[in-house]
């Protein structure tokens, strides 16, 4: 019975091994993370203006509290929106 | 000395003379307090992000200084004071604290060069073996160690201080690998697949992890055969 089951539950889905998320700051070795420089920022903010969240990016946790910290500072200066719809 | 970093917003509604005014004139108060301007950045007028004060746009500039606290105190204390300014950031730097901070004896640069060396030549002999075997369980563990090793370029100094030790790497590739053949023994065909397509992986990766597939599809579709023949 059990293997029946097994069975129908592989036809349909394929089992494909989840990709290993690596750290974009930690790949290019970058220790701190510019406010300034926006165009990063931004792949880090999806439309809504919220940050990302580590298990969606993969970002480490160093860099990840680096983020963030840089995300609020550009919202300060009006280079990220708080909210945008 | 400390650096720092004070980013401020002009009104658009200001004319450009008056603009080059103030940024001088804050310039001068860095000159003033005995600080040392690393940098001006001018960005010029830039769209808001989201409206301040009623303004679409704004002239961004940033100040790159050394100097002493008292500098972004008057700063900002002007910024206050002048309505035309509608925004300003003043952001310590760490970059410079860090490296102080950092400092090692040239013994110990060179036991962790030592470590260095010894380090490399481990992960390139459990490259050449996986390339070799082109087993999964490999292939995964070499994905694992390029993983901690960028952590261990990250904790290189703190470990060298701490406490000198050579065995951890490989232990933990080891473990890795270990860990890796189990997941082959466990994972069933059935399992959910992972939706989300992230760009954070490179093309390259990606293309591993097909093949991987595609080899895992084949294996399953000759246990099914297997299973078939028995029922």
């Amino acid at each position: 019975m059990a293997r029946e089951y097994r069975r129908e539950r592989g036809m349909g889905k394929r089992y494909f091994p989840p990709k290993r998320k690596v750290c974009r700051f930690c790949e290019n070795r970058v220790r701190e993370i510019d406010y300034k420089k926006v165009d990063i920022l931004r792949k880090y903010v999806p439309e809504r203006g919220k940050i990302s969240p580590r298990r969606v990016t993969g970002t480490c946790a160093y860099h990840q509290r680096k983020l963030t910290t840089a995300i609020k500072r550009a919202r300060l200066l009006a280079l990220l929106p708080y909210i945008s719809e | 000395m400390r650096q720092y970093e004070t980013a401020f917003l002009i009104a658009p509604n200001l004319p450009e003379e008056d603009n080059e005014k103030l940024i001088s004139q804050m310039a001068d108060v860095i000159s003033k307090k005995k600080g040392t301007m690393i940098n001006v950045d001018e960005w010029g007028k830039r769209k808001l992000a989201y409206p301040i004060q009623k303004f679409e746009e704004a002239y961004y500039v940033f100040f790159l200084y050394e100097g002493d606290p008292s500098i972004p105190e008057e700063l900002e204390r002007r910024f206050k004071q002048t309505e035309t300014i509608i925004r300003y950031l003043t952001v310590k730097n760490e970059i410079s604290e860090t490296k102080k901070r950092g400092r090692v004896s040239p013994k110990k640069k060179r036991e962790v060069a030592e470590e260095d060396e010894k380090r490399g030549r481990k992960r390139k002999e459990e490259k050449t073996d996986s390339q070799k075997d082109q087993e999964e369980p490999a292939e995964k563990a070499a994905i694992g160690a390029e993983k901690t090793r960028g952590k261990e370029a990250e904790e290189e100094k703190d470990r060298a201080l701490e406490s000198p030790s050579e065995e951890e790497p490989k232990k933990d590739s080891e473990i890795q690998e270990k860990e890796a053949s189990k997941e082959e023994k466990e994972a069933e065909p059935g399992k959910e697949p992972e939706a989300e397509n992230e760009e954070a992986l490179k093309t390259g990766a990606k293309k591993e992890s097909q093949d991987i597939a595609k080899e895992k599809s084949q294996k399953k579709l000759s246990t099914e055969d297997d299973e078939t023949e028995e029922t």
